[in-house]
């Protein structure tokens, strides 16, 4: 554009006049849709509550003395099938559920 | 100690997608509303109200969009976009709205050459630009009011690149012509 030309000039000064906000950015904000409250507060409890079941589920079927070592080391020893290996693979499931949920709501 | 700088539109975009930041939209709508609402007084032929509701809608939408910026463009250059669009819209809801050439010849003066008039004469431009057609004043809107490239404003209007060209330099003659002779009575 051939900025020596008069029109040039007076179009870009028009264009460079600056507008007073006048309340403009106030009307914006207010119709914006309500903040992302409710999104923020599910998370966590989603979260903590599968844990929690998980922890639940594992302890109910846990016999009395049953130690989570125990069923790791029963574990790596390939007896799957053992009250305290069960516990343990309980766990890990709540575990995995946790991870899932938060992976799901990664954007 | 040196005051910080003020942050940069990519960090108030990233504000605004990570933390639903409103202080930092707040900043970026302050930042870019005088152009936007000069640009749709323009093309609405100085109509004040229809230009802030559509420069509303504009950043409504933009607040809503904002997850497609991708940062490849200016982001001055994709609200102006979204103006023009809305502006469109509205438009087409009131009237036909063309964007094409239309059989004006060019003004003779178009080569002509002239003085800078009189500050007064500002004051016309804005009468002058409502006789424009809706293409020549969405072009001189994007050139101009918008300072986007004629590239940039061929895609923000949707209209090839030589049309874009072409209704610049008629809008250009047509207001020439009009605001020449008020010139020579300052």
């Amino acid at each position: 554009m051939d900025t020596k030309d008069w029109m040039d000039r007076l179009l870009r000064d028009d264009a460079a006049r600056g507008l007073p906000n006048d309340g403009f950015t106030r009307r914006v904000l207010a119709s914006l849709p309500p903040p992302r409250a409710h999104r923020l507060s599910w998370k966590p409890a989603l979260i903590v509550g599968s844990t929690m079941l998980g922890s639940v589920l594992a302890m109910a079927f846990a016999p009395a003395g049953t130690s989570l070592v125990q069923g790791f080391i029963d574990i790596t020893h390939s007896r799957v099938m053992t009250s305290a290996a069960l516990t343990g693979l309980a766990t890990c499931a709540a575990l995995l559920i946790s991870a899932l949920v938060l992976a799901a709501d990664v954007d | 100690m040196a005051e910080s700088a003020a942050p940069s539109d990519a960090e108030l975009i990233l504000a605004v997608l990570q933390r639903d930041d409103r202080r930092a939209f707040a900043v970026l709508v302050e930042r870019h509303q005088s152009r936007v609402r000069t640009v749709l007084r323009r093309l609405t032929r100085g109509d004040v109200a229809l230009a802030d509701d559509l420069a509303q809608e504009t950043f409504v939408l933009v607040w809503r969009n904002l997850r497609n910026f991708r940062f490849e463009a200016r982001f001055s250059t994709w609200i102006y976009r979204i103006a023009f669009n809305a502006w469109q819209s509205e438009a087409r809801k009131r009237r036909e709205v063309s964007l094409e050439l239309d059989d004006d010849v060019l003004a003779d003066d178009e080569n002509s050459t002239f003085e800078m008039p009189d500050v007064a004469s500002r004051v016309d431009l804005e009468r002058a630009m409502e006789a424009l057609s809706d293409g020549e004043r969405a072009a001189i809107g994007a050139c101009y009011y918008a300072d986007l490239s004629h590239e940039e404003a061929a895609a923000a209007l949707g209209m090839p690149l030589g049309t874009v060209k072409t209704h610049v330099l008629r809008a250009k003659a047509k207001l020439r012509a009009k605001l020449a002779p008020k010139k020579e009575k300052y």
